[in-house]
């Protein structure tokens, strides 16, 4: 297995859902993802460390999302869930969705970056060329605004209780290892 | 809430954070509501990924093994043929009964049938001679 193939094969699923949340469509996200790796693959993976490499391949992934979508000036859709949810998860994953996409794209892109690919601060201050306390702030102001945006919906799922080993700190990088 | 919470961001995210601004923080009960709301937003967005599949596997991935399909038919024979023949045994899995052989007599033929006349009739007499081994004996 070569490097890329290694590489690919570590990060082709973050990058997907990460471009997934970006451009709403499975179809297009997996072109995007295809067209990352085909960079990889062009430009080899750089001899940095796993932290850079991480950085260096999301920022791909960004700035051609970013390009799909000012291209199309496209928003992000927002798209059905799976049937198998009950319906009340599918109210609050569909409240969700419209919540993230109304975010402002540098707030969106920061969220995602961290949620689902579970990038670290520095990582995602690399792959969007901001400085670590833009991503801090930009963050924390992602969360109030969707935190504001699903208001009772968290509420309930609140009473429901949630997994503190599902959602604890570090959740989304322990869940990727 | 404001600014004042990123130190809870980054305790949620695992980030390194300073231990007594933290504590600071979560004095305030605006700071905790803010870390139980960060955390219940993480399992919802965790739900909503699980609830996703993985990029999808490109199908040419299938024409690298033509030995597994190839296997795979052969399987599926075998079992629809024993399948086959535990269900239908006399139709498919066991031979035919042997019936008795059915024999039917042929009309002889007729006794005669027309015979072109012979138009060149050769007779040989057949002679001693003196050449033949004991002629005259």
């Amino acid at each position: 297995m070569t490097d890329v193939d290694r590489f690919y094969a570590d990060h082709r699923d973050g990058v997907f859902r990460y471009l997934r949340r970006i451009v709403g469509g499975t179809d297009v996200a997996v072109d995007l993802t295809q067209e990352v790796f085909l960079r990889v693959s062009r430009a080899g993976v750089p001899a940095t460390t796993e932290v850079g490499q991480r950085a260096w391949v999301f920022k791909i992934a960004r700035n051609l999302a970013l390009n799909y979508v000012r291209d199309g000036r496209r928003r992000p859709a927002v798209t059905g869930l799976p049937e198998l949810v009950t319906p009340a998860t599918q109210e609050l994953g569909l409240a969700l969705r419209h919540a993230i996409a109304a975010l402002p794209d540098l707030e969106r892109d920061v969220f995602l970056l961290r949620e689902i690919a579970g990038l670290r601060y520095d990582e995602i201050a690399s792959a969007c060329d901001v400085p670590l306390e833009t991503v801090r702030s930009r963050l924390h102001q992602a969360r109030v605004t969707l935190r504001a945006s699903l208001g009772s919906a968290l509420d309930v799922r609140a009473q429901r209780g949630v997994s503190s080993s599902s959602a604890g700190p570090r959740g989304a990088r322990d869940r990727q290892a | 809430m404001d600014g004042r919470f990123d130190i809870i961001d980054a305790f949620v995210d695992g980030e390194p954070v300073d231990p007594g601004a933290l504590k600071s923080a979560l004095t305030d009960a605006e700071g905790r509501d803010y870390l139980v709301d960060a955390w219940l937003l993480r399992n919802v967005v965790q739900d909503e990924m699980a609830q996703e599949s993985a990029v999808p596997r490109p199908a040419r991935r299938a024409a690298r093994r033509p030995w597994l399909i190839a296997a795979a038919v052969a399987g599926v024979c075998l079992v629809g043929g024993y399948v086959a023949g535990t269900r239908f045994p006399t139709a498919v899995g066991s031979p035919p009964v042997a019936e008795s052989p059915r024999v039917e007599t042929a009309a002889a033929p007729a006794s005669s049938f027309p015979v072109p006349p012979p138009t060149r009739v050769i007779r040989l007499e057949l002679e001693p001679t003196a050449a033949e081994p004991g002629a005259g004996r």
